[in-house]
Protein backbone atom coordinates (compact mmCIF):
# COMPACT_ATOMS: atom_id res chain seq x y z
CA UNK A 1 0.00 0.00 0.00
CA UNK A 2 1.08 3.62 -0.86
CA UNK A 3 0.92 6.84 1.39
CA UNK A 4 -1.46 8.15 -1.39
CA UNK A 5 -3.80 5.27 -1.28
CA UNK A 6 -7.73 5.86 0.18
CA UNK A 7 -8.72 3.88 2.70
CA UNK A 8 -11.97 3.60 4.34
CA UNK A 9 -13.60 1.07 6.92
CA UNK A 10 -14.59 -2.17 5.29
CA UNK A 11 -18.09 -2.95 5.29
CA UNK A 12 -18.09 -6.36 7.46
CA UNK A 13 -16.68 -3.88 10.34
CA UNK A 14 -18.99 -2.33 12.79
CA UNK A 15 -16.87 0.23 15.04
CA UNK A 16 -17.81 1.50 18.68
CA UNK A 17 -16.06 4.98 20.03
CA UNK A 18 -16.23 4.50 23.76
CA UNK A 19 -14.59 7.19 25.98
CA UNK A 20 -12.48 7.77 22.84
CA UNK A 21 -11.58 4.51 21.96
CA UNK A 22 -12.94 2.66 19.36
CA UNK A 23 -13.09 -0.99 19.25
CA UNK A 24 -13.95 -3.23 16.25
CA UNK A 25 -15.71 -5.83 15.20
CA UNK A 26 -15.20 -7.93 11.93
CA UNK A 27 -18.50 -9.37 11.60
CA UNK A 28 -16.88 -11.85 8.70
CA UNK A 29 -14.82 -13.58 10.99
CA UNK A 30 -16.05 -12.65 14.55
CA UNK A 31 -12.96 -11.18 15.90
CA UNK A 32 -12.34 -8.36 17.31
CA UNK A 33 -9.49 -5.28 18.02
CA UNK A 34 -8.98 -2.54 20.26
CA UNK A 35 -7.81 1.29 18.62
CA UNK A 36 -5.49 3.41 21.15
CA UNK A 37 -6.25 7.27 21.01
CA UNK A 38 -4.04 7.92 17.82
CA UNK A 39 -5.32 5.07 16.30
CA UNK A 40 -9.14 5.76 16.87
CA UNK A 41 -8.34 9.01 15.34
CA UNK A 42 -7.28 8.05 12.70
CA UNK A 43 -10.19 5.29 12.57
CA UNK A 44 -12.80 8.33 12.70
CA UNK A 45 -10.71 10.09 10.11
CA UNK A 46 -11.12 7.65 7.46
CA UNK A 47 -14.66 6.82 8.55
CA UNK A 48 -15.75 10.38 7.75
CA UNK A 49 -14.45 9.93 4.23
CA UNK A 50 -11.32 7.99 2.06
CA UNK A 51 -8.53 9.26 3.39
CA UNK A 52 -4.79 8.58 2.42
CA UNK A 53 -2.18 7.73 4.88
CA UNK A 54 -0.56 10.92 3.55
CA UNK A 55 -4.08 13.03 3.94
CA UNK A 56 -4.55 11.30 7.68
CA UNK A 57 -1.06 12.26 8.53
CA UNK A 58 -1.51 15.92 7.48
CA UNK A 59 -4.49 16.36 9.48
CA UNK A 60 -2.80 14.67 12.66
CA UNK A 61 0.39 16.24 12.56
CA UNK A 62 -1.55 19.81 12.51
CA UNK A 63 -3.36 18.43 15.32
CA UNK A 64 -0.56 17.40 17.53
CA UNK A 65 1.89 20.01 16.22
CA UNK A 66 4.11 17.12 15.11
CA UNK A 67 6.17 16.29 12.26
CA UNK A 68 3.98 15.58 9.25
CA UNK A 69 6.88 12.80 7.90
CA UNK A 70 7.50 11.48 11.29
CA UNK A 71 3.68 10.65 11.88
CA UNK A 72 3.56 9.58 8.10
CA UNK A 73 5.44 6.32 8.53
CA UNK A 74 3.21 5.12 11.74
CA UNK A 75 -0.04 5.79 9.95
CA UNK A 76 1.28 3.92 6.58
CA UNK A 77 2.33 0.84 9.54
CA UNK A 78 -1.31 1.18 11.00
CA UNK A 79 -2.92 1.46 7.70
CA UNK A 80 -1.48 -1.68 6.32
CA UNK A 81 -1.60 -3.50 9.80
CA UNK A 82 -5.45 -2.50 9.36
CA UNK A 83 -5.76 -3.65 5.25
CA UNK A 84 -3.94 -7.05 6.32
CA UNK A 85 -6.54 -7.63 9.10
CA UNK A 86 -9.31 -7.15 6.57
CA UNK A 87 -10.13 -3.95 8.39
CA UNK A 88 -10.13 -1.34 5.80
CA UNK A 89 -9.86 -1.42 1.90
CA UNK A 90 -8.12 1.06 -0.42
CA UNK A 91 -10.85 2.78 -2.44
CA UNK A 92 -10.69 4.50 -6.13
CA UNK A 93 -10.00 7.54 -5.97
CA UNK B 1 -41.72 -10.83 16.18
CA UNK B 2 -39.87 -13.61 18.25
CA UNK B 3 -41.08 -15.82 20.97
CA UNK B 4 -40.30 -15.19 24.41
CA UNK B 5 -39.65 -18.58 25.22
CA UNK B 6 -39.78 -21.41 22.59
CA UNK B 7 -41.43 -24.59 22.88
CA UNK B 8 -39.51 -27.27 24.28
CA UNK B 9 -39.96 -30.98 23.07
CA UNK B 10 -38.15 -33.82 24.61
CA UNK B 11 -37.88 -37.17 22.78
CA UNK B 12 -36.68 -40.52 24.03
CA UNK B 13 -32.77 -40.83 24.60
CA UNK B 14 -30.91 -41.41 20.86
CA UNK B 15 -27.46 -42.17 20.54
CA UNK B 16 -25.05 -39.02 19.23
CA UNK B 17 -24.66 -40.66 15.42
CA UNK B 18 -21.74 -38.73 13.40
CA UNK B 19 -23.26 -35.56 11.49
CA UNK B 20 -22.45 -35.13 7.95
CA UNK B 21 -22.02 -31.86 8.28
CA UNK B 22 -18.80 -29.51 9.80
CA UNK B 23 -19.93 -27.75 12.50
CA UNK B 24 -19.98 -23.99 11.81
CA UNK B 25 -18.92 -22.96 15.37
CA UNK B 26 -17.41 -24.76 18.38
CA UNK B 27 -17.01 -23.99 22.18
CA UNK B 28 -14.09 -25.41 24.24
CA UNK B 29 -13.98 -25.72 27.81
CA UNK B 30 -10.41 -24.23 29.34
CA UNK B 31 -8.89 -27.60 28.94
CA UNK B 32 -9.47 -27.80 25.16
CA UNK B 33 -12.21 -30.26 25.34
CA UNK B 34 -15.34 -29.80 23.19
CA UNK B 35 -18.00 -28.79 25.15
CA UNK B 36 -20.49 -27.75 22.20
CA UNK B 37 -20.64 -28.23 18.43
CA UNK B 38 -22.96 -26.58 16.25
CA UNK B 39 -24.13 -27.31 12.95
CA UNK B 40 -26.76 -26.17 10.45
CA UNK B 41 -29.73 -28.36 9.42
CA UNK B 42 -32.91 -28.41 7.32
CA UNK B 43 -34.74 -27.81 10.57
CA UNK B 44 -32.95 -24.94 12.26
CA UNK B 45 -29.30 -24.85 14.07
CA UNK B 46 -28.53 -28.37 15.75
CA UNK B 47 -26.07 -27.80 19.21
CA UNK B 48 -24.43 -30.76 20.24
CA UNK B 49 -23.54 -31.50 23.20
CA UNK B 50 -20.81 -34.51 23.46
CA UNK B 51 -22.12 -37.59 25.04
CA UNK B 52 -24.75 -34.89 27.01
CA UNK B 53 -27.36 -34.02 24.51
CA UNK B 54 -28.44 -32.54 20.98
CA UNK B 55 -30.64 -29.34 20.94
CA UNK B 56 -32.34 -28.87 17.44
CA UNK B 57 -33.61 -24.80 17.26
CA UNK B 58 -35.91 -24.38 14.81
CA UNK B 59 -34.95 -21.48 11.96
CA UNK B 60 -37.78 -19.47 13.23
CA UNK B 61 -36.99 -20.34 17.11
CA UNK B 62 -40.39 -20.97 17.88
CA UNK B 63 -39.65 -25.15 19.18
CA UNK B 64 -36.56 -26.32 20.28
CA UNK B 65 -36.11 -30.42 20.56
CA UNK B 66 -34.07 -31.70 23.08
CA UNK B 67 -32.79 -35.58 22.15
CA UNK B 68 -30.51 -36.59 25.27
CA UNK B 69 -28.12 -39.09 24.91
CA UNK B 70 -28.72 -42.68 26.42
CA UNK B 71 -27.64 -42.42 30.13
CA UNK B 72 -27.57 -38.68 30.56
CA UNK B 73 -28.43 -36.95 33.31
CA UNK B 74 -31.48 -35.38 33.18
CA UNK B 75 -30.40 -32.76 35.59
CA UNK B 76 -27.58 -31.86 33.37
CA UNK B 77 -29.61 -31.89 29.96
CA UNK B 78 -32.32 -29.52 31.75
CA UNK B 79 -29.19 -27.45 33.15
CA UNK B 80 -27.96 -27.10 29.40
CA UNK B 81 -31.39 -26.17 28.22
CA UNK B 82 -31.70 -22.87 30.82
CA UNK B 83 -28.01 -22.14 31.41
CA UNK B 84 -26.99 -22.20 27.10
CA UNK B 85 -29.43 -22.95 25.00
CA UNK B 86 -32.50 -20.23 26.20
CA UNK B 87 -30.00 -17.58 26.27
CA UNK B 88 -28.62 -18.35 22.90
CA UNK B 89 -31.76 -18.40 21.41
CA UNK B 90 -32.90 -15.01 23.65
CA UNK B 91 -29.68 -13.08 22.09
CA UNK B 92 -30.28 -14.53 18.67
CA UNK B 93 -33.77 -12.92 18.71
CA UNK B 94 -32.28 -9.58 20.43
CA UNK B 95 -32.10 -10.09 24.10
CA UNK B 96 -28.93 -9.80 26.19
CA UNK B 97 -28.13 -12.26 28.57
CA UNK B 98 -24.27 -13.09 29.59
CA UNK B 99 -22.77 -15.75 30.88
CA UNK B 100 -22.43 -14.88 34.98
CA UNK B 101 -24.21 -14.43 38.17
CA UNK B 102 -25.95 -11.85 40.30
CA UNK B 103 -27.02 -10.99 43.77
CA UNK B 104 -28.88 -8.01 45.20
CA UNK B 105 -27.33 -5.52 47.80
CA UNK B 106 -28.46 -2.33 49.02
CA UNK B 107 -31.42 -2.45 46.08
CA UNK B 108 -28.80 -3.32 43.27
CA UNK B 109 -27.54 -6.00 41.07
CA UNK B 110 -24.03 -6.54 41.52
CA UNK B 111 -23.40 -9.40 38.58
CA UNK B 112 -20.49 -11.43 38.17
CA UNK B 113 -19.25 -12.19 34.97
CA UNK B 114 -17.07 -15.50 34.26
CA UNK B 115 -16.33 -18.56 32.66
CA UNK B 116 -17.50 -21.76 33.47
CA UNK B 117 -15.67 -22.77 37.13
CA UNK B 118 -14.42 -19.16 37.55
CA UNK B 119 -16.22 -19.00 40.75
CA UNK B 120 -19.48 -17.02 40.24
CA UNK B 121 -21.49 -19.74 41.77
CA UNK B 122 -19.59 -19.90 44.63
CA UNK B 123 -19.44 -16.05 45.00
CA UNK B 124 -23.35 -15.79 44.98
CA UNK B 125 -24.03 -18.48 47.42
CA UNK B 126 -21.19 -16.82 49.56
CA UNK B 127 -23.34 -13.22 49.35
CA UNK B 128 -26.72 -15.19 49.81
CA UNK B 129 -25.04 -16.84 52.73
CA UNK B 130 -24.77 -13.26 53.93
CA UNK B 131 -27.99 -12.05 53.58
CA UNK B 132 -27.65 -10.40 50.17
CA UNK B 133 -30.23 -12.53 48.14
CA UNK B 134 -29.08 -14.31 45.17
CA UNK B 135 -30.98 -13.74 41.11
CA UNK B 136 -29.40 -15.68 39.11
CA UNK B 137 -26.51 -18.24 39.56
CA UNK B 138 -25.36 -19.19 35.82
CA UNK B 139 -26.69 -16.54 33.26
CA UNK B 140 -27.93 -13.00 33.76
CA UNK B 141 -30.61 -11.60 31.18
CA UNK B 142 -30.51 -7.67 31.52
CA UNK B 143 -33.65 -5.34 30.63
CA UNK B 144 -32.66 -2.07 29.27
CA UNK B 145 -34.94 0.59 31.18
CA UNK B 146 -34.08 3.75 30.47
CA UNK B 147 -30.11 3.59 29.84
CA UNK B 148 -30.09 1.43 32.86
CA UNK B 149 -30.50 -2.00 33.30
CA UNK B 150 -32.53 -4.41 34.95
CA UNK B 151 -31.73 -7.84 35.53
CA UNK B 152 -34.54 -10.50 36.13
CA UNK B 153 -34.50 -13.40 38.52
CA UNK B 154 -34.00 -17.17 37.61
CA UNK B 155 -34.56 -20.47 39.26
CA UNK B 156 -33.97 -20.23 42.76
CA UNK B 157 -31.52 -22.71 43.05
CA UNK B 158 -27.53 -22.78 42.91
CA UNK B 159 -25.67 -25.30 41.32
CA UNK B 160 -21.81 -26.32 43.80
CA UNK B 161 -19.86 -28.73 43.79
CA UNK B 162 -20.56 -30.50 47.09
CA UNK B 163 -17.59 -29.31 48.83
CA UNK B 164 -18.05 -25.62 47.87
CA UNK B 165 -21.46 -26.01 49.35
CA UNK B 166 -20.37 -27.54 52.49
CA UNK B 167 -17.76 -24.52 53.21
CA UNK B 168 -19.90 -22.13 52.38
CA UNK B 169 -22.37 -23.87 55.24
CA UNK B 170 -24.92 -24.70 53.01
CA UNK B 171 -27.71 -26.65 54.87
CA UNK B 172 -28.14 -30.01 53.70
CA UNK B 173 -24.68 -29.88 51.96
CA UNK B 174 -22.71 -32.88 53.15
CA UNK B 175 -18.93 -34.34 53.28
CA UNK B 176 -18.98 -35.88 50.10
CA UNK B 177 -16.45 -34.88 47.43
CA UNK B 178 -16.99 -34.61 43.90
CA UNK B 179 -16.83 -33.32 39.94
CA UNK B 180 -20.43 -33.24 39.41
CA UNK B 181 -22.53 -29.92 41.10
CA UNK B 182 -25.72 -30.77 43.49
CA UNK B 183 -28.44 -28.44 42.91
CA UNK B 184 -29.32 -26.36 46.62
CA UNK B 185 -32.60 -24.85 46.82
CA UNK B 186 -33.30 -21.37 48.04
CA UNK B 187 -33.90 -21.31 51.70
CA UNK B 188 -34.38 -18.74 55.10
CA UNK B 189 -31.14 -18.96 55.29
CA UNK B 190 -29.57 -18.61 51.11
CA UNK B 191 -32.46 -16.15 50.03
CA UNK B 192 -33.38 -15.83 46.45
CA UNK B 193 -34.81 -12.54 44.88
CA UNK B 194 -37.93 -12.72 43.41
CA UNK B 195 -38.19 -9.42 41.97
CA UNK B 196 -35.64 -7.52 39.32
CA UNK B 197 -33.37 -5.28 40.30
CA UNK B 198 -31.36 -2.20 38.37
CA UNK B 199 -27.89 -3.39 37.67
CA UNK B 200 -25.14 -1.33 40.02
CA UNK B 201 -21.96 -2.87 38.71
CA UNK B 202 -20.47 -5.88 36.19
CA UNK B 203 -17.82 -7.51 37.79
CA UNK B 204 -14.91 -9.75 35.41
CA UNK B 205 -13.97 -12.84 37.54
CA UNK B 206 -9.97 -13.59 37.23
CA UNK B 207 -8.72 -16.27 37.36
CA UNK B 208 -7.81 -16.60 40.71
CA UNK B 209 -3.65 -15.77 40.73
CA UNK B 210 -4.45 -12.81 42.68
CA UNK B 211 -2.53 -13.06 45.93
CA UNK B 212 -5.45 -10.95 47.59
CA UNK B 213 -8.38 -9.20 46.74
CA UNK B 214 -8.17 -6.77 43.94
CA UNK B 215 -10.57 -4.39 42.04
CA UNK B 216 -10.29 -1.77 39.82
CA UNK B 217 -12.14 -0.19 37.29
CA UNK B 218 -11.99 -1.33 33.60
CA UNK B 219 -12.06 1.04 30.11
CA UNK B 220 -15.09 1.26 28.70
CA UNK B 221 -13.49 -0.52 25.88
CA UNK B 222 -11.57 -2.89 27.90
CA UNK B 223 -15.01 -4.29 28.99
CA UNK B 224 -16.56 -4.44 25.63
CA UNK B 225 -13.63 -6.41 24.77
CA UNK B 226 -14.33 -8.61 27.62
CA UNK B 227 -18.17 -8.93 27.84
CA UNK B 228 -18.12 -9.92 24.19
CA UNK B 229 -16.41 -13.21 25.30
CA UNK B 230 -18.90 -14.26 27.79
CA UNK B 231 -21.55 -13.41 25.40
CA UNK B 232 -24.12 -16.18 23.75
CA UNK B 233 -24.05 -16.46 19.94
CA UNK B 234 -26.39 -19.00 18.45
CA UNK B 235 -24.86 -18.02 14.90
CA UNK B 236 -21.03 -16.59 14.42
CA UNK B 237 -21.93 -15.59 10.84
CA UNK B 238 -25.07 -14.11 10.68
CA UNK B 239 -23.46 -10.63 10.24
CA UNK B 240 -26.43 -8.60 11.31
CA UNK B 241 -27.17 -9.99 14.36
CA UNK B 242 -23.41 -9.51 15.39
CA UNK B 243 -23.57 -6.31 14.35
CA UNK B 244 -27.07 -5.67 16.84
CA UNK B 245 -25.55 -7.87 19.63
CA UNK B 246 -22.08 -5.79 19.46
CA UNK B 247 -24.37 -2.91 19.99
CA UNK B 248 -26.08 -3.90 22.85
CA UNK B 249 -23.27 -4.58 24.30
CA UNK B 250 -21.29 -1.81 23.96
CA UNK B 251 -24.66 0.35 25.18
CA UNK B 252 -24.26 -2.54 28.62
CA UNK B 253 -20.57 -1.19 28.94
CA UNK B 254 -21.27 2.67 28.36
CA UNK B 255 -24.16 2.76 31.15
CA UNK B 256 -22.95 0.82 33.86
CA UNK B 257 -19.47 0.53 35.68
CA UNK B 258 -18.01 -2.34 35.14
CA UNK B 259 -14.66 -3.33 37.31
CA UNK B 260 -12.04 -6.06 36.78
CA UNK B 261 -12.31 -8.23 40.42
CA UNK B 262 -9.76 -10.98 41.25
CA UNK B 263 -8.75 -12.89 44.64
CA UNK B 264 -7.21 -16.20 45.44
CA UNK B 265 -9.94 -18.84 45.64
CA UNK B 266 -9.61 -19.52 49.12
CA UNK B 267 -13.34 -20.34 50.93
CA UNK B 268 -11.84 -18.37 54.66
CA UNK B 269 -11.31 -14.95 52.16
CA UNK B 270 -14.78 -15.35 50.55
CA UNK B 271 -16.67 -13.47 53.81
CA UNK B 272 -13.97 -10.91 53.35
CA UNK B 273 -14.45 -10.70 49.91
CA UNK B 274 -18.69 -10.48 50.09
CA UNK B 275 -18.16 -7.74 52.89
CA UNK B 276 -15.67 -4.99 51.23
CA UNK B 277 -17.99 -5.67 48.19
CA UNK B 278 -20.89 -4.53 49.41
CA UNK B 279 -19.45 -2.05 51.41
CA UNK B 280 -18.05 -0.69 48.06
CA UNK B 281 -21.76 -1.42 46.96
CA UNK B 282 -23.04 0.80 49.46
CA UNK B 283 -20.64 3.54 48.96
CA UNK B 284 -21.98 3.44 45.66
CA UNK B 285 -25.43 3.78 46.57
CA UNK B 286 -25.12 6.56 48.86
CA UNK B 287 -23.95 8.31 45.81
Amino acid sequence: MKMNDPISPSENVVAKNLDGEFVLLDVSSSTYFGLNPIGSRIWELISEQPRSPESVARIIAGEYDAEEAEIGADVLALAQDLLEKGLVVVVAD
Amino acid sequence: MFPTVPELTTTEPKEQVRLDTQPYDRWESVLGAVSAEFHRTDRGILVRFPRIADFVIARDLTTVRCSPAPGADMTVVDNLYYNNVLPLVGNHSGRLNLHGSAVVVHDQALAFIGLSRSGKTTLAGAFAQAGHAFLTEDVITLQPDEGAYNIEPKRALLRLFPDSAQQLGIAGADCEAGMVKRQFEATGSLPHATRSAPLGRLYFLGDGSSPDLQVWQLSKPEALSIALRHSFILDVEDAARLRAHFGRISDLVDAVPCYALDYPRRYDLLAGIVDTLAAQSGDLADK
